[in-house]
């Protein structure tokens, strides 16, 4: 007993000394020559590999048209490999010490709002600013950290559009479905607290979860509660089964889904019953203004054509680029107020930042698949 | 390839103006979440049994299962495109099935035989242990296949005719055939457990392997062959599932599997009838929870149920009191 | 049977090197100075580690620390007393979420709710395990694997637990006047509680306790028959593990700064599972090697092109092929 006791003691001596020698050390800092070094944090693993290996073909090719065109501040920029997420918060927290041990300067990416979240503290630690590509849950803006701004138009944006469109379709009865996770949940609350607001009736709220196969007592519970339209706040895939089976199971009013399904993918996943499917969406390459030539020169480099956040990951690295140019330098404070005055207009529209650093005019659209095909909804 | 049944106009305006009241009398609502509990509780009951069976035989809680399920659907998903090209209807559908079935049956068989057979004297967790790496390679070899996408398949048969009671309650031909498979694959399995010599063999072992190899069974061989029946049925399940709910990824396999393993201890793992009886009722409960509780409590409701069924039934419905060591 | 059987141990002992090596390591480690010098030489360089080491790496090793911790945990439910336990990330996610809870929204310091972690887990455990423990095993698999998605569902349903988002914005603790924010930080404190944790197991292994939990693992018929009160000592392990788990998962909390139900899910507590059979349960070392192996494996082939994105295929042929190799795990306890 008596030994073990003097063995802790000597162990915790050691640990404390150790422990005093590492707390002090800082972090790299950039000196102004060499690369401008960009980390990037996206899921190329699991269920939502396809957005991160896409977006960051988007990532890549802006960096290549940036050094062609003599790179930046005279500076060469430099992509670093992609620190994967997996779209899940372990992951996310590990992959950020990654950048953070790494020479990156700024950090660029994010989809999965869970990810982003647990990735964003170590990020803020370290004085590295990061600009959210994808990601848009509210709770990003909760966190108020002042050195993470996002391009894409939160879930708050997106609602707001969604009441357009209900008043639009003249109906007053709405069910609303979410998966159960960060990104969808939120938005399913944010529509909890808007269309009430706007005298739009929730009838219920429901919840599928992520690759659940039984949806038709869902599909049920909504048609009991009277809904006039459904809200799909999930994502593509699973979204497909439930419109089939809301089309199977006798809804027939409206669809409307998030921008969490607004993929190509989501025509072929609801197949013959995504007829007349309204998704809100915030613009992709193929129906953005500018967006054919980044389009083209995509399919040039990559073979195939960009998916839905490949503009938006695009705009990331050309807005940072300005943002830069306008600082004049990389320094931490210079960019961070560079970006928070920045007004550029990029393939996904005009982008500028708000005090709470969320992108400030809302990009959403709505779209239709119709006959097999997007279309912009006429009128809205 | 488009429903041109439904036009613009039908979508536009055959709004039903809902609200406050709703369109269903109490009798129409339990009948239909009856309905579509009994189909979930199909899919769960045919992936239960295998479970059921391999638990029964060789006591591995068999964790490849949901993934050989997984298996099941991609290659009917695959075996539909082939067949697609000179066969469209009910017989490519049923064709690519088979298929599927067959090569389940060898892949559940080959499994056995190269990672399980050499644990069988090991400790039960190291089989464990063993299933969960099976279930990694399976779900990681289709992932690679198929780039983590996922897979979409819409087959000729038409989901949405029917059946109809009345204004709101409707169950689709489909519907009405993946039931009818199920039980009847359910009583043909049955029937061979009880009725013939296998059958009696598996029963045999599952009550004591020494005493059976000491008569002269062939343990292996039996062994197998209960490894082939559960893979094909789940198979099956897959298969059904790639029709009805269109769409094939390599982690569809990971619910099913934990709702089978699940109906599997309720009805009495190691039971037939009781993995029948349990992937059903288990799809009712979900019905019922989703309706009366709502959807996001609705795996609570099922959980909390079977844990206090199993501290009132220990052994499951069907389950026998047996006395077993770890 | 004895045909089987005699073959299966010829096959354990013709396998090659590594059951060499842990044959060797055992003779070696009898001789209780240089188990000591082995530890103290194993300890001095993970010390060491995070001053020539990047902090990706360091953070890695950190996680693969804290996955040591819940593999701990589980080992005194699974590892020494033979109890199936699928829901471990339960009991995880009470500690995870109690302090988080009493940090964010009562705004307590960490150390204080440590406390409250602790008697929460104690209590929860008796209510899970009281009266399942008389369940056979496989229904008690089924029994935790439930509890373990009702705990979670639960989590995510509810507003005081933050909902799917989880709870954000949980600030670092202080220890000793220093604010632990620097992955270094957290490096050394989770060493610490491994430390802490193995001699706890080590404790409690060599106690009567440990001793009489030993005895119904082999037999819970016999050590009814012999007096001992199995039913007590079943439960007190289950709560000593739970409890192991719950302040893993306080810890966890202030680490992440965040905490959210996706850190819950059946693969993490069947990932535990997995380091403690994986690894030879009811030995320490070998629990601590399985728990090492499962973090750190799918990191090492990370970057390799292919392989990258097929890791986790060739970690479940490494899986199966360990087990068939050596079926009592990486480092098994000997049997005396």
């Amino acid at each position: 007993m008596f030994k073990t006791a003097k063995n802790l003691l000597i162990i915790i001596a050691v640990l404390a000394l150790a422990f005093s020698v590492v707390a002090c050390n800082g972090g790299g800092s950039d000196d102004g020559t060499g690369p401008i070094n960009l980390g990037v944090l996206l899921p190329i693993s699991g269920a939502q590999a396809y957005f991160g290996n896409d977006m960051n073909n988007a990532f890549i090719l802006a960096v290549e048209q940036i050094n062609e065109a003599g790179g930046l501040l005279g500076r060469e920029v430099n992509l670093l490999p992609v620190a994967d997420d997996g779209c899940d918060p372990m992951m996310a927290a590990q992959a950020a010490t990654r950048i953070t041990s790494s020479d990156a300067h700024f950090v660029v990416g994010g989809f999965c709002s869970g990810a982003t979240i647990a990735a964003l503290q170590e990020f803020y630690d370290n004085d590295m600013i990061m600009v959210i590509s994808a990601s848009n849950s509210t709770r990003i803006t909760d966190l108020n950290l002042n050195q993470s701004f996002m391009i894409n138009s939160p879930a708050t944006h997106q609602v707001d559009k969604l009441v357009d469109l209900v008043h639009h379709l003249g109906v007053t009865d709405v069910a609303v479905i979410h998966q159960g996770d960060d990104f969808t949940q939120n938005l399913s609350d944010i529509s909890n607290v808007k269309l009430p607001e706007a005298n739009i009736n929730i009838v219920t709220t429901q919840v599928m979860e992520i690759g659940a196969p039984d949806v038709s007592a869902i599909v049920t519970a909504i048609r009991h509660a009277g809904a006039d339209l459904v809200f799909w706040a999930g994502y593509f895939a699973d979204g497909g089964n439930m419109v089939r089976q809301l089309r199977q199971g006798g809804f027939e009013g409206y669809i409307v889904a998030a921008d969490g399904s607004s993929s190509i993918e989501f025509i072929p996943a609801t197949g013959p019953a995504g007829h007349g499917v309204m998704v809100l969406s915030t613009p992709n390459a193929q129906l953005a203004a500018g967006g054919a030539s980044f389009d083209e020169a995509f399919i040039e480099r990559f073979g195939m054509s960009s998916g839905s956040y490949a503009a938006h990951a695009y705009d990331t690295i050309m807005l940072l680029r300005t943002a830069i140019e306008n600082a004049g330098t990389t320094d931490f404070e210079a960019v961070r107020q560079a970006l928070q005055d920045i007004e550029y207009r990029g393939i996904t529209g005009l982008i500028s930042f708000t005090p709470e650093r969320e992108i400030r005019y809302s990009n959403f659209l709505v779209l239709q698949i119709w006959d097999g095909e997007y279309r912009l909804l006429p009128g809205l | 390839m488009l429903h041109n049944s439904m036009t613009e106009k039908q979508l536009y305006a055959n709004i039903k103006s809902g609200g406050e009241n709703s369109l269903f009398t109490t009798y129409e609502i339990i009948f239909q979440q009856l309905i579509n509990g009994l189909i979930q509780g199909s899919f769960y009951a045919l992936v239960a049994l295998g479970f059921s069976m391999v638990y029964g035989i060789i006591k591995l809680i068999n964790f490849a299962h949901g993934d050989i399920y997984m298996t099941g659907a991609f290659i009917s998903f695959v075996a539909f495109s082939i067949i697609a090209s000179f066969s469209e209807g009910v017989v490519g559908v049923v064709l690519a099935v088979i298929a599927s079935m067959l090569l389940c049956a060898a892949i559940g068989f080959s499994i056995q035989r190269i990672a399980y057979k050499p644990l069988f004297d090991a400790p039960r967790l190291s089989l464990l242990i063993t299933a969960v790496g099976v279930s990694l390679i399976l779900q990681n070899t289709v992932m690679v296949i198929t780039n983590g996408q996922f897979m979409f398949f819409h087959s000729a048969i038409d989901n949405m005719a029917g059946v109809r009671f009345g204004e709101n309650i409707g169950i689709s031909f489909l519907e009405i055939a993946m039931m009818l498979i199920t039980a009847v694959l359910m009583i043909i399995l049955t029937l061979f457990i009880s009725k013939t010599m296998w059958g009696k063999a598996m029963r045999a072992i599952s009550t004591d392997k020494d005493a059976c190899r000491l008569m002269g069974i062939n343990v292996s061989k039996v062994i197998g062959l209960t490894f082939m029946i559960g893979s094909a049925l789940a198979a099956i399940a897959g298969g059904m599932a790639v029709i009805y709910y269109g769409q094939v990824h390599f982690f569809m396999g990971y619910i099913i599997g934990m709702k089978a393993f699940t109906a599997a201890v309720i009805g009495g793992i190691g039971s037939i009838p009781g993995a029948m009886v349990g992937g059903l009722l288990l799809g009712l409960l979900e019905a019922a929870g989703t309706q009366l509780i709502g959807s996001e409590w609705k795996d609570v409701f099922a959980f909390g149920i079977l844990i206090a069924m199993l501290i009132f039934r220990p052994n499951g419905i069907f389950g026998k009191t047996t006395i077993e060591r770890m | 049977m004895e045909k089987q059987k005699s073959k299966f141990i010829v096959n354990s002992k013709k396998l090659g090197f590594f059951g060499d090596v842990v044959e060797k390591c055992y003779v070696l480690l009898d001789n209780k100075k240089v188990k000591w010098m082995v530890f103290a030489a194993i300890l001095a360089l993970a010390i060491l580690f995070p001053l020539i080491s990047t902090n990706y790496w360091i953070s890695v090793m950190q996680n693969a620390m804290f996955f040591m911790l819940l593999a701990l945990g589980l080992n005194i439910i699974v590892g020494y007393t033979g109890i199936c336990n699928f829901g471990f990330a339960a009991h995880f996610a009470i500690g995870a979420y109690v302090t988080a809870i009493l940090i964010r929204t009562f705004e307590w310091n960490f150390w204080l709710t440590l406390p409250i972690s602790l008697v929460a887990s104690i209590i929860v455990a008796c209510i899970v395990a009281g009266p399942t423990l008389r369940l056979r095993s496989d229904y008690l698999a089924i029994v935790t694997l439930g509890f373990g998605e009702i705990v979670r569902i639960t989590a995510r349903n509810l507003q005081i637990t933050g909902a799917a988002s989880g709870l954000s914005g949980i600030s670092r603790p202080e220890l000793f006047g220093i604010h632990l924010t620097t992955i270094s930080h957290w490096y050394y404190v989770f060493l610490a509680l491994v430390v802490l944790y193995i001699i706890i197991s080590n404790r409690i292994k060599n106690s009567r306790f440990g001793r009489a939990l030993e005895y119904i693992r082999e037999d819970e018929d016999a050590a009814m028959a012999m007096g001992v009160n199995t039913a007590k000592f079943k439960l007190f392990a289950f709560i000593v593990g739970a409890v192991m788990g719950g302040l893993a998962g306080s810890f966890f909390t202030v680490r992440m700064g965040a905490i959210s139900p996706q850190s819950f899910q059946f693969i993490m507590s069947a990932n535990i599972l997995l380091a403690v059979v994986l690894g030879g349960m009811g030995k320490i070392p070998g629990v601590l090697i399985g728990a090492a192996f499962i973090a750190i494996f799918p990191e090492l082939f990370r970057d390799i092109p292919f392989i990258g994105t097929a890791r986790m295929l060739f970690f479940g042929i490494l899986l199966v092929v360990v087990m068939i190799k050596r079926p009592q795990g990486l480092w098994p306890e000997r049997r005396r």
